[in-house]
């Protein structure tokens, strides 16, 4: 059971500062009734059950803790499921959440929304997608990282060591806009069914806008895609990693009318991702010897900034516009960490029965 | 003055149970030194360095028992722990970068 504080209402903001309970904003006050409402959009029948557990820290994160950071946040109660399955995704054993939270690398936890609970929360999956201004997206990506902060101790200056860290460690989270027939919204791209809501979570540096716009060739767009996504300073770039590109609609449609499918998209840009040894050396970068990277090059004289086509998810959004897109990078290379993805139960939909030790993953027990 | 109640949204610190410390007996006339290097680049130098260092204060040789991890993303398993403790009179854990 969560304590209480009593506090001067006037100084309730001060008091949470002064704590290190904020992310450097103000935040909502988690009050009792506020905290009932948020848990009142998922069925459980007891708060303190474990969402998850991070054995390396010795913390683990229930329902009520949650429902506290999402008030705090500024969620409303029916955003809660989709910050839940956020949250189940992040413990997922691939995601590597410890050391995701630990790094020098600083990375944000990128959220993206598939289905059709991501339109009816209002989130935005168009213009400015992945800007401010979106209740939604702003809020559900805040609650993420204050349970990171509060509950599992991610704070900068302590076990959050990020070098630098970015603007998405507030938030970055948004909605996918559904792809036109024949490609597949994520949901499906994962094996998901149409009906159903995901939440897709992976580490990633900072957003890369991706410009073109003197061309319909989808050659020349992903080709030039490719070129930014093996950019010789990123650190997966030659060892292997991942992200999620972000086609604008623009980009999109002249892939579509080219007749490429969602996989072609994907080993395109696999294949021009890949970088040249030397090209990689005469920009500066020295090749890691003897280290967990194998940076030794392939029969083509390559070697991968990309671990393999499917480690390249492919998401439509954004609005229109003279030809934007996006490249969100991944943290690390696919080894250390990966995305994971979990269906979002709907108000009123019970937590499956996980016995007396919680709804805790598999991996744990 | 106008009150308001708030839950806390932390987490008291965990609680850690007592450990036992690893017994302190005389170092045999040649230890084993356990090197866990986190696979990041540099660190075998670097541990190789200290193991130098740390022969040249012994004044005596010693053994050695590697362990590399594929991914400094990763702790050990409990089972490698469990074999270092048994085998190593004293452990080296190294970062590279």
């Amino acid at each position: 059971m969560q304590e209480t504080i009593t506090l001067d209402a006037d100084l309730v903001q001060e008091e949470f500062f002064d704590q290190g309970w904020t992310d450097g904003l103000p935040i909502v006050p988690p009050t009792r009734d506020r905290v009932d409402a948020m848990l009142a959009a998922v069925v459980t029948d007891d708060p303190d059950t474990l969402i998850g557990f991070l054995p390396a820290r010795g913390r683990g994160v229930s329902i009520q803790q949650a429902a506290i950071n999402a008030v705090m946040a500024g969620c409303r109660p029916e955003y809660f499921p989709v910050v839940l399955a956020a949250l189940e995704a992040v413990f997922d054993e691939s995601f590597n959440l410890h050391t995701v939270l630990t790094s020098t690398g600083g990375a944000a936890i990128g959220i993206i929304v598939s289905g059709p609970i991501a339109s009816e929360i209002g989130m935005n999956s168009r213009h400015n997608v992945l800007g401010q201004g979106n209740r939604a997206n702003a809020t559900i990506g805040r609650a993420v990282r204050l349970v990171a902060m509060n509950v599992l101790g991610s704070k900068p200056g302590e076990t959050d060591a990020s070098s630098f860290g970015h603007p998405g460690k507030f938030s970055l989270c948004f909605a996918e806009d559904p792809p036109p027939s024949p490609w597949e919204p994520i949901r499906r791209q994962l094996g998901y069914e149409l009906e159903d809501t995901t939440v897709t979570v992976i580490p990633v540096e900072g957003p890369h806008q991706l410009a073109q716009q003197l061309t319909d060739s989808t050659e020349d767009v992903l080709r030039s895609f490719a070129c930014s996504i093996r950019h010789p300073a990123w650190f997966s770039t030659g060892k292997g990693g991942h992200g999620v590109l972000l086609l604008g609609p623009e980009h999109a449609g002249f892939c579509l009318h080219s007749g490429w499918s969602q996989a072609e998209v994907r080993q395109y840009v696999y294949e021009h991702a890949r970088v040249d040894v030397d090209e990689l050396q005469a920009t500066g970068v020295h090749l890691e010897q003897n280290s967990q990277h194998d940076m030794s090059a392939g029969i083509d004289g390559k070697i991968p900034s990309i671990n393999s086509p499917d480690d390249i998810l492919v998401v439509t959004a954004g609005g229109e516009g003279a030809g934007w897109s996006a490249w969100l990078p991944s943290w690390a290379p696919t080894k250390h960490a990966y995305r994971s993805t979990r269906r979002v139960r709907p108000t009123g939909e019970p937590l499956p029965d996980c016995g007396p030790d919680g709804c805790i993953v598999p991996w744990m027990r | 003055m106008t009150e308001i109640t708030v839950l806390r949204p932390d987490q008291a610190d965990p609680i850690v149970s007592t450990l036992e410390l690893a017994r302190r007996g005389p170092l045999p006339e040649r230890p084993v030194v356990g090197l866990i290097s986190n696979g990041k680049p540099l660190a075998k130098e670097m541990l190789d360095a200290l193991l130098t260092e740390i022969r040249e204060h012994l004044d005596r040789d010693v053994d050695v028992e590697h362990l590399v991890k594929p991914s400094a993303a990763y702790v050990i398993t409990a089972e490698q722990a469990d074999v270092m403790a048994v085998r190593a009179h004293m452990i080296i854990s190294g970062l590279g970068d």
